[in-house]
């Protein structure tokens, strides 16, 4: 129906803009790395997310096979997103580790992600060759390692890099606050509407004077 | 959209009848002001954010054609379509002829307020589709056969009770005892939308927002049924209004922070996710195609009017969430897509005012909607101009008319007028009766407003005029 697009086109004009405002609110998240994991924590955990930090890739495997454990959930894991923050996981010998096809209904995904912002509480992940979206949706508990270098300011710091991107940019970029809920059971929120019931973010400390 | 507003009187009346949605109206008026303010006391400076966010919109409704051509521009660029809809029965066609397209047979869906607008589901039923809402309160009104009553809890007027009723009706499962437990009914619902959600050729979805800058559609869900409603099947079609686009992922970020603080009281939503474009060629997964339907229906009407500032509305229902009247009678009433303050608003530009005269005229005017509303909608100054739309072209009932030209006559009349309201003052305190602090109030009236009376009173005029006073205060 290209005529539709020219008659509304004709009704609302196409000047060229000047260019949008740059004037953004920034809210300042602290510099040192600590802090910043802090602030994240509070920020996930008030969405009913559960926060570790780790000191190392292998620290982290070992600190999930600990939490399904706690859980009582089975030590099986579907891995998606792969990053080097997952490089503890092949040796982590309590874990079963399952890669490609998409999880069952009740399975637990470990995933990487793109970033993980402070200010917000919130894990970023894009979607690529190596992780579809459904993975993570699909899955009942999510369990995500976020690399020191992840762990960013805010949703402005996102943008920063989203822009830095290779194009074309992933088909889906996923901002994750917490687990699925609803509120359309009444009050309070239900957790695990659609999506996983848990987030568990294990957050991976940088090497000390690195 | 198919409008009942005529009969808003009525419809109000036997809301205010209804248990199930007194309750749950009067849970929202207790909870979300509170909830709302603490959220957006914990921002460094919420007045600086409501002005840039305001900023943002007017630029991106200031320049539309231009945004909404670079968006496209990158939609095709990832490689997927824009089509244009001048009108609601347009962008069915388009929806239609999309999913025959991709030969579908069944349809998931997200929630999408402009879905409802343009009555999509009853169109895509039409040609033979079994379409399914995903969102949970969507998919219990869907069973029950309703329309939303509010436009992010759409079964708000639903008990638990009747949840259960509906889950029993229309989910075959053997059971041993009735489903009464929320927790249980939450289970069974993904379970059964699971199957829904595997099985679907084509998943349709909203947007909270498009983003000219990168040609993104985000949606934004607690629930997480939008992701996957746009993950799984292999054709994935957004449905929204031309005025959804903003200029940059700056102008999004601080949409972001306002949206759902305004609407739930939380920081973010759950899941707040932009979508660019169909699956890439190094992916196994993801739709293979991608659709975006940008939706005008009545809109680009508006631009270029004093109207054009409820374009600005992201749909977060905090003016829903503090209108007293709203809250009384909740949004069935309306009888419109769209109810509250902002619909009252966007109902007569979409509908056209013979209809909808009503809904503008159901307020109280008492200005909570603009100070709550995270873009600054000015919905009273809105609410008024068109009242006065409706006087003009006849749209308001003779015996309305009749008091206004009395008013009218009356307040042209100085010592008649002057004598008049003596009189009334007068009356109102001799009726009166004595309060606390040495107040006097009208607890009721002979014959006239005793549905008032019955749940509030009225404070007895004290003093002078404001001529009278005016006059003293004269050096």
């Amino acid at each position: 129906m290209s005529g539709a697009r020219e008659a509304i086109l004709a009704r609302i004009g196409r000047d060229t803009p000047p260019a949008p405002s740059a004037n953004v609110p920034v809210e300042s998240a602290p510099a040192d790395w600590a802090q910043r994991a802090q602030r994240f924590a509070a920020c996930a955990t008030a969405a009913s997310a559960t926060v570790a930090t780790a000191d190392s890739p292998q620290a982290a495997a070992a600190g999930i096979a600990d939490y399904l454990e706690r859980q009582g959930l089975p030590p099986r894991v579907h891995v998606s997103a792969a990053t080097p923050a997952l490089d503890g996981l092949v040796t982590e010998t309590r874990l079963q580790l399952a890669t490609g096809g998409l999880p069952d209904d009740g399975a637990t995904v470990v995933t990487g992600c793109l970033a993980a912002l402070a200010g917000e509480g919130v894990v970023v992940l894009a979607t690529g060759p190596g992780h579809a979206a459904e993975s993570v949706f699909l899955s009942a508990t999510h369990i995500v390692v976020v690399s020191p270098g992840q762990l960013l300011d805010s949703l402005d710091a996102l943008w920063g890099l989203v822009r830095t991107l290779p194009a074309p940019l992933p088909r889906m970029v996923n901002l994750i606050l917490g687990p699925s809920r609803t509120a359309d059971l009444g009050v309070p929120s239900r957790l695990g509407a659609h999506g996983p019931l848990r987030v568990h973010v294990v957050l991976v400390a940088p090497v000390e004077g690195a | 959209m198919d409008v009942k507003t005529a009969d808003f009187r009525q419809r109000a009346r036997a809301a205010l009848a209804q248990p199930t949605l007194q309750r749950s109206l009067q849970g929202m008026r207790r909870a979300m002001p509170a909830l709302r303010s603490a959220a957006l006391a914990a921002l460094p400076d919420h007045a600086a954010l409501r002005d840039r966010a305001r900023e943002s919109r007017d630029h991106a409704l200031a320049h539309l054609g231009h945004y909404l051509v670079a968006f496209e521009s990158r939609v095709r660029a990832a490689g997927g379509e824009v089509h244009w809809a001048r009108t609601g029965a347009e962008a069915g066609a388009i929806v239609a002829g999309l999913c025959e397209r991709a030969g579908a047979r069944r349809v998931i869906k997200s929630k999408s307020m402009v879905t409802e607008e343009i009555g999509l589901n009853a169109t895509l039923a039409a040609r033979g589709l079994q379409v399914t809402e995903t969102d949970l309160g969507e998919y219990i009104i869907q069973l029950r056969g309703e329309s939303p009553s509010h436009i992010l809890a759409p079964a708000l007027h639903v008990s638990l009770a009747e949840v259960g009723a509906a889950f029993e009706r229309h989910h075959r499962r053997s059971r041993t005892a009735p489903l009464t437990e929320a927790g249980a009914m939450l289970v069974e619902a993904r379970e059964e939308l699971r199957a829904v959600f595997r099985a679907a050729d084509v998943g349709i979805t909203g947007a909270n927002f498009l983003v000219a800058e990168t040609g993104a559609a985000v949606l934004v869900t607690n629930e997480g049924n939008a992701d996957l409603v746009a993950s799984l099947p292999a054709t994935h079609i957004v449905v929204t209004g031309i005025e959804k686009v903003v200029a940059t992922l700056d102008d999004l970020g601080v949409l972001l922070r306002l949206l759902a603080r305004s609407a739930i009281g939380e920081p973010l939503s759950s899941y707040t996710t932009l979508v660019h474009g169909p699956r890439r060629a190094t992916e196994a997964a993801g739709p293979a195609a991608f659709h975006v339907v940008l939706v005008d229906d009545g809109r680009s009407a508006l631009l270029g009017t004093p109207r054009q500032e409820i374009l600005r509305c992201i749909r977060c229902s905090a003016c829903l969430n503090h209108c007293p009247v709203y809250t009384a009678v909740g949004g069935h009433a309306y009888g419109s897509v769209y109810s509250g303050p902002m619909g009252a608003v966007l109902a007569p530009a979409i509908d056209g005012l013979a209809t909808t005269a009503q809904l503008p005229a159901a307020s109280t005017l008492c200005g909570r909607c603009e100070a709550v509303c995270p873009v600054a909608i000015p919905l009273p100054r809105l609410l008024r101009d068109w009242r006065g739309e409706a006087l003009r072209a006849g749209f308001t009932t003779p015996a309305w008319r009749r008091s206004l030209r009395l008013w009218q006559w009356l307040a042209a009349h100085p010592v008649l007028y002057r004598f008049v309201l003596g009189l009334a003052a007068g009356g109102l305190r001799l009726v009166s009766v004595p309060a606390r602090r040495g107040e006097r109030r009208i607890r009721r009236l002979p014959l006239v407003a005793r549905g008032w009376f019955a749940v509030r009173d009225l404070p007895a005029p004290e003093g002078g005029s404001f001529q009278a006073r005016w006059r003293a205060r004269q050096p």
